[in-house]
């Protein structure tokens, strides 16, 4: 998915990074189990998504919601999570359609579960944790998709 | 040709005039650079604030809860050198600091200072980074940018400290990391509370949220 939107965005280096990365993992670092790219080669992930694509295309964000244990999102980032799935590299393994959801929504809670603390700190942080979240949300946004316009 | 005497005294007019000239340039040069070569860029503010507050943080005759009081005073001192909050709360307030008196700027400072302590203070002394650089430094008018890149676990995190120029120097009044602006956030936060609950509301419920920070301070 990130090779697939660097090269959308014009990013061709860091495709090049992202493609770089998955041969030095599918062949060193178990099949993606690992990250080997990293820890041996210090290449550092570089993240992209569809949502992220879509910005960098002049798509605004439309109306930010919630959704449960994903997190934040708006219309844009939904509609671009949906195009990232239909990439996932799960679609290419002989996968029913809940066990393809599964692996994603296990990704998503076992990457909240690393960050436990954040939700906390957010209520601690904040007055109201529903606005503050929702604005530094669409700020990030806007800071990845402006940086990739530079 | 003699020069006659009303000559003479037009002469030293005009003498006196290129004198008086030449010594109000002096005096509008010197007035005017003496500060402009005094004044400390923003970088320069900046920079020993940051120093001194992470000596602050890494003394260890100031570590422990036993020391916790005195060293969040010292921390506080320290970014009251550097930090403008009253301009960070009046930002935040926007059109709602123009409609309240001086006395309510005044106590909503020092509730907005308090909570920023509470929240935060914690947070910064448990952030043990590697080292800091100062990379970028944006000056237009009397507002200023100066980017630092905080290296912590491998990682590089910009963040971006934003200045206005005030009688005191170059104050920051807002911070960006990845974007995310401190004073905008909390602007949309009180602009939320706000628009269903008075200035006075507000108020209550920042001085709510501070005692909930020093019960389980005590706890």
């Amino acid at each position: 998915m990130s090779l697939l939107n660097n090269l959308l965005q014009g990013r061709f280096e860091d495709a090049w990074v992202v493609l770089e990365r998955f041969l030095i993992n599918t062949t060193l670092g178990v099949y993606g189990f690992g990250d080997a790219a990293t820890t041996a080669f210090d290449i550092h992930p570089r993240p992209a998504d569809f949502g992220q694509t879509l910005g960098v295309y002049g798509f605004g964000a439309g109306i930010y919601f919630f959704w449960p244990v994903i997190g934040p999102s708006n219309i844009r980032d939904s509609l671009g999570a949906v195009a990232d799935l239909s990439v996932h590299p799960t679609n290419f393994l002989d996968w029913e359609i809940s066990e393809r959801a599964g692996y994603y929504m296990g990704n998503k809670i076992n990457s909240m579960s690393l960050n436990p603390s954040v939700y906390e700190d957010v209520k601690k942080f904040s007055l109201d944790p529903y606005v503050a979240t929702r604005q530094a949300y669409s700020e990030y946004r806007h800071d990845q998709i402006d940086k990739q316009k530079r | 040709m003699m020069i006659t005497h009303e000559k003479k005294i037009e002469k030293g007019m005009k003498a006196i005039q290129l004198t008086c000239m030449f010594v109000w340039v002096v005096f509008c040069f010197v007035a005017l650079a003496v500060p402009v070569l005094a004044a400390k860029g923003p970088t320069e503010t900046i920079k020993p604030v940051l120093e001194d507050l992470t000596k602050l943080l890494n003394n260890l005759e100031l570590q422990g809860n036993v020391h916790r009081d005195e060293r969040r005073q010292k921390i506080m001192n320290t970014i009251k050198a550097g930090f403008d909050f009253q301009e960070m709360c009046k930002r935040v307030l926007g059109r709602t600091w123009l409609e309240i008196n001086q006395s309510e700027k005044e106590h909503f400072t020092e509730l907005m200072t308090k909570l920023l302590e509470n929240a935060y203070i914690g947070k910064l002394e448990d952030y043990h980074y590697k080292k800091m650089e100062y990379v970028e430094e944006k000056v237009q008018d009397d507002r200023a940018q100066v980017t630092t890149l905080v290296e912590k676990d491998d990682v590089k995190l910009p963040v971006h400290y934003i200045f206005q120029l005030t009688p005191r120097g170059w104050m920051v009044y807002d911070i960006n990391i990845e974007g995310v602006s401190l004073v905008r956030n909390y602007m949309e936060q009180f602009r939320s509370i706000l628009r269903t609950d008075s200035f006075a509301g507000l108020v209550k419920i920042i001085e709510e949220k501070n005692k909930t920070f020093e019960k389980s301070g005590k706890d």
